[in-house]
């Protein structure tokens, strides 16, 4: 098959480990065994062992290897070797982005369906959920079911409308510490949410993600002056809620008073595909698009928590679909 | 069987050999026998076989649970066209 296809030239392994940054141990939860680092990686036996000797992180339990899943997807992101599932999964979720933007800029409609999970919960009590918050941007929210108050688990759901609108940024302060920010070559890489809140520790890495370059962003759009804030939402489109991907922007309060988000993780992202994403990456800088579902959730604050007085944290798994035009 | 279902079939049974057979009615998404991450080549190989793209924002998982549902939706739609 075509896609199976070794791409020329690719990175030894080797210099692949070199290139990324792995999970600092704090950080790091190696949950993924050998086997599904070598699927995911497309990668032979010898080839695992040859990551470890120059440092990817493992865990032995019975015998076997574990990994964490942020490493391994880093590794096959950078890889070069176009065949990887991270690479794979990458090219389909960011196919949008080559197309022309008209598509982005329409009303679109989505199923959308949130499961909040209470691990170790501690009995019945009421749920916090950050909703979708996408009538300022001109969408709609429809048909909410919200979590009723309860133990264990509990559900979200709505009809969301989301639109777009090209708004690019006015003010040139904003427009030059963005510029700044994707000149400065921090790399976007996997991050786990937990880390991703310590934003000096991920650029000091010279990585970065959604949410620790929003958080960052945001904090020197503040200090130039301007309301801002990194907001969390949901990046619609990853396969019915089969991937989890985070999303994060920035909101700030334009020279001319009206709010503009600046998306700057997904351009930085689109920039690596080749196809032409230039037109989309200027929607990313103060524009609003359909595929983004914004919420009420700040930067670094989870979607949801159970107020049971469980130690451990909600698991908020969202399953986003585009309602059909029948 | 039409030859798309067999490398569908053989694409799952390549990643979990210890199925050693892949029934019409098997849940792949809860069995687990297609991953997050498999997923995405699966696709990948659906629209190899079937010739058309698959657009990521209109995925129904539950046209990907079972065998019988890869078939209707996949292949045998396209065959009445």
């Amino acid at each position: 098959m075509p896609y199976q296809a070794e791409a020329a030239g690719s990175t030894s392994w080797e210099k692949v480990a070199d290139s990324i940054e792995f999970i600092p141990a704090e950080y790091s939860v190696k949950s993924l065994p050998e086997s599904v680092a070598r699927e995911m990686l497309g990668c032979e036996p010898g080839d695992v062992d040859r990551l470890v000797g120059v440092g990817l992180p493992f865990e032995e339990r019975a015998g076997e290897r574990y990994f964490d899943a942020n490493d391994l997807y880093n590794l096959g992101m950078y890889s070069g070797r176009s065949t990887t599932q991270p690479e794979l999964a990458f090219r389909m979720l960011f196919r949008f982005a080559g197309r022309p933007v008209e598509d982005l800029l329409r009303p679109k409609t989505w199923d959308v369906r949130v499961r909040l999970e209470c691990v170790e919960c501690a009995g019945e009590a009421p749920w916090h959920f950050e909703e979708p918050d996408v009538v300022r941007f001109g969408g709609r929210l429809e048909d909410v079911s919200r979590p009723e108050p309860g133990a264990g688990s509990a559900q979200f759901a709505a009809r969301v409308t989301t639109t777009g609108a090209r708004t690019p940024i006015v003010s040139p302060v904003l427009r030059e510490l963005v510029r700044e920010y994707l000149e400065a070559g921090y790399r976007w890489q996997m991050i786990p949410v937990s880390m991703q809140s310590d934003v000096e520790l991920v650029h000091k890495l010279g990585a970065t993600s959604c949410i620790a370059a929003s958080l960052f962003l945001a904090e020197r759009f503040r200090a130039a002056g301007y309301r801002a804030q990194a907001k969390r939402g949901w990046f619609c489109g990853v396969l019915g809620g089969a991937l989890d991907l985070p999303h994060a922007c920035v909101e700030v309060v334009d020279d001319d008073g009206a709010l503009r988000t600046v998306d700057i993780a997904k351009a930085q992202l689109a920039a690596r595909l080749p196809d032409d994403t230039e037109a989309f990456r200027e929607l990313c800088l103060g524009s609003v698009y359909n595929k983004v579902i914004p919420s009420t959730a700040s930067g670094n604050e989870p979607f949801g928590r159970h107020e049971c007085g469980s130690p451990r944290p909600a698991e908020i798994h969202a399953d986003i679909r585009a309602v059909r035009r029948s | 069987m039409t030859d798309q279902l067999q490398a569908v079939r053989e694409f799952i049974l390549g990643r979990n050999p210890k199925l050693g057979q892949v029934p019409d009615d098997l849940d792949l998404i809860d069995s687990r026998a297609i991953n997050s991450l498999a997923f995405v080549e699966f696709i990948f190989l659906l629209e190899e076989l079937t010739g058309e793209p698959i657009d990521p924002e209109d995925v129904d998982l539950d046209d990907f649970r079972t065998l019988n549902a890869i078939e209707a939706r996949f292949f045998k739609r396209k065959a009445a066209r």
